[in-house]
């Protein structure tokens, strides 16, 4: 069984089509990456999943289950967590859990992961920094073991050790068979934690494929310095386009797999080199048009 | 829905604990100054006599003789006909209005919504919390009349204020339900707070209109501050039949709409 299966979904907002007619299936157990640059529909989708949204056409199942009608009792089984915190200023950590527990009735694991993600629930949410603020929102998220979480923009915001931190239990409920489906606009990101991606834009699905499959799509621009002569022709093989020349310069957008541009740069003695990787949008705009 | 309701009175009390000390206070006052009032009424009612009898009517004063002849005809005029509807009315917009506009401008309506609870129960959760604490504002407003009339050797009349809860009660809870439903539509508190507040100034103007002029005289029938009649529950002990009727009804009628409205909309947290 499926633990998503999203089928034909449209959302409009008057005469913007926030989604235009999406499809993609989640298989239990997955991690699976909801990629694209913001207002491509990423949080929309999510919102329809999670019922705070109605379709203005299409299906959501969660579970096996409808979004809508079984909107009740799906949520049981399912943890949510927000881009940004949607929590109670005046509260404190404690009373969030203790609230959510009460009506979830189920705070398996809220203890372990307070201790391991070193949150002090004593603290009013006021008091806390975006990142304990994000620890806790995570807490409550998990605390009650769901089968099925969704995640928007997990790490949004995050300094990168807490972000490596959230990577690591996100990890470790993919190792438990949860599953796990998380919306980002980092690459790197969905590299790293997911097991597949589906890429949507202007709330268009332009691609669904396994992370294997996205690695290859990787984009590198290159741009060197030669000490002296070098053969313009040498770098006119497959996945590397020619982006600008000069007699001792060139600078080149590599497709795919780096290792070939760095052997024929290493026959040749260089003044500078510099190597970064495309950005999402990039990519996109060049395996997507 | 447990869980919502008494969070709700949890997170209100200490406004509700404000409010009830702001009205028990002007009570105090009033009940305190009332025995010297009464000692000079014969004073007092040759005073009133020089006011415009438009403008006592606007304060829904008719009897201008009667004023200081009991504690029920005081308050009636002090109280519960100016004071004691500015801070209901202030108080039950604040706790409709915020109700669920308050929960998507804080973004904190996610939280909820990502529960296992019906948007029927959270808003029921949400409305019977606003309900109790507007019971227990109505409760110690109007019945901490009695100690402090003990207090002051003052005679009162214990089945008046019993009345006057109850048509109290259901003045406030009509504006919260209105608060409410405006809580509903829109995004965001401001306006839940200020189309209610509008629509009320509105009916307070109407009345003042019909009562300044007979042929303006039926635009009263339109407005809540007719129907909140202190002068008949506190002074006669009588609630109008068409008061029941009409907040009754509005009570049914925007709760209806308003849980529909909650259950059917888009709710987008910015």
């Amino acid at each position: 069984m499926n633990a998503v299966e999203v089928k034909n979904l449209k959302k409009y907002f008057g005469k913007v089509k926030a989604l235009d007619g999406i499809s993609f299936e989640v298989e239990k157990g997955e991690v699976f990456g909801f990629l694209g640059p913001n207002g491509a529909g990423k949080t929309t989708t999510i919102r329809l999943m999670m019922d705070f949204l109605r379709p203005t056409k299409g299906e959501i199942k969660l579970l096996g289950k409808d979004a809508k009608e079984d909107s009740v009792e799906l949520k049981k089984h399912i943890g949510y967590l927000s881009p940004e915190d949607r929590l109670y200023k005046g509260w404190t950590g404690e009373e969030h859990v203790d609230f959510i527990r009460a009506i979830r009735g189920n705070s398996a694991k809220a203890q372990a992961l307070v201790k391991e993600l070193d949150l002090d629930l004593k603290k009013r949410v006021w008091q806390l920094s975006t990142g304990n603020k994000q620890k806790l929102s995570l807490v409550l998220a998990m605390m009650s073991d769901p089968d099925l979480l969704i995640m928007d923009e997990p790490t949004l915001g995050l300094d990168p050790i807490l972000s490596e931190k959230i990577y690591q239990t996100l990890d470790k409920l993919g190792h438990e068979g949860k599953t796990i489906f998380m919306s980002s606009h980092y690459l790197s990101e969905v590299e790293k934690v997911c097991d597949k991606v589906a890429i949507i834009k202007e709330g268009k699905l332009v691609a669904t494929e396994h992370i294997a499959e996205l690695k290859r799509k990787k984009m590198y621009s290159v741009r060197a310095t030669f000490a002296g002569d070098f053969e313009p022709d040498s770098f006119k093989i497959e996945g590397v386009e020619i982006k600008d020349e000069h007699h001792d310069f060139v600078e080149l957008v590599v497709k795919g797999d780096i290792n070939q541009v760095i052997t024929i740069l290493h026959q040749y003695k260089l003044k500078d080199l510099e190597i970064q990787r495309a950005t999402l949008e990039d990519i996109f705009l060049e395996f997507y048009k | 829905m447990k869980a919502i309701f008494w969070r709700t009175i949890k997170d209100r009390r200490i406004v509700l604990l404000i409010y009830c000390l702001g009205i028990v206070g002007f009570l105090w006052m009033y009940v305190g100054m009332f025995p010297s009032f009464a000692d000079k009424k014969e004073q007092f009612n040759q005073l009133m006599q020089y006011y415009p009898k438009e403008m006592m009517q606007a304060f829904g004063i008719t009897e201008i003789t009667q004023i200081f002849s009991s504690l029920e005809n005081f308050l009636a005029m002090e109280q519960f006909n100016i004071v004691w509807p500015i801070v209901v009315i202030a108080f039950a917009v604040s706790i409709g209005g915020a109700s669920i506009a308050g929960e998507i401008e804080g973004g904190t309506i996610e939280t909820l919504l990502e529960l296992p609870v019906s948007r029927i129960k959270i808003f029921f959760a949400k409305y019977l919390a606003g309900l109790v604490l507007l019971a227990i504002f109505t409760a110690v407003s109007v019945f901490a009349v009695i100690p402090l009339a003990a207090a002051y050797h003052v005679d009162y009349q214990a089945s008046h204020y019993v009345t006057t809860s109850v048509i109290g009660l259901l003045f406030a809870w009509a504006i919260m339900t209105l608060a409410f439903f405006f809580s509903v539509v829109f995004n965001s508190k401001g306006k839940a707070y200020f189309i209610p507040v509008g629509i009320l100034i509105a009916m307070y103007v109407l009345k003042i209109l019909a009562s300044l002029k007979d042929s303006l005289k039926d635009l009263q029938y339109t407005s809540f501050f007719y129907y909140f009649d202190a002068n008949k529950s506190l002074i006669d002990n009588k609630i109008d039949n068409w008061s029941y009727l009409i907040f009754g009804g509005v009570i049914v009628v925007f709760t209806i709409i308003a849980v529909l409205w909650f259950s059917k909309r888009d709710i987008t947290v910015s």
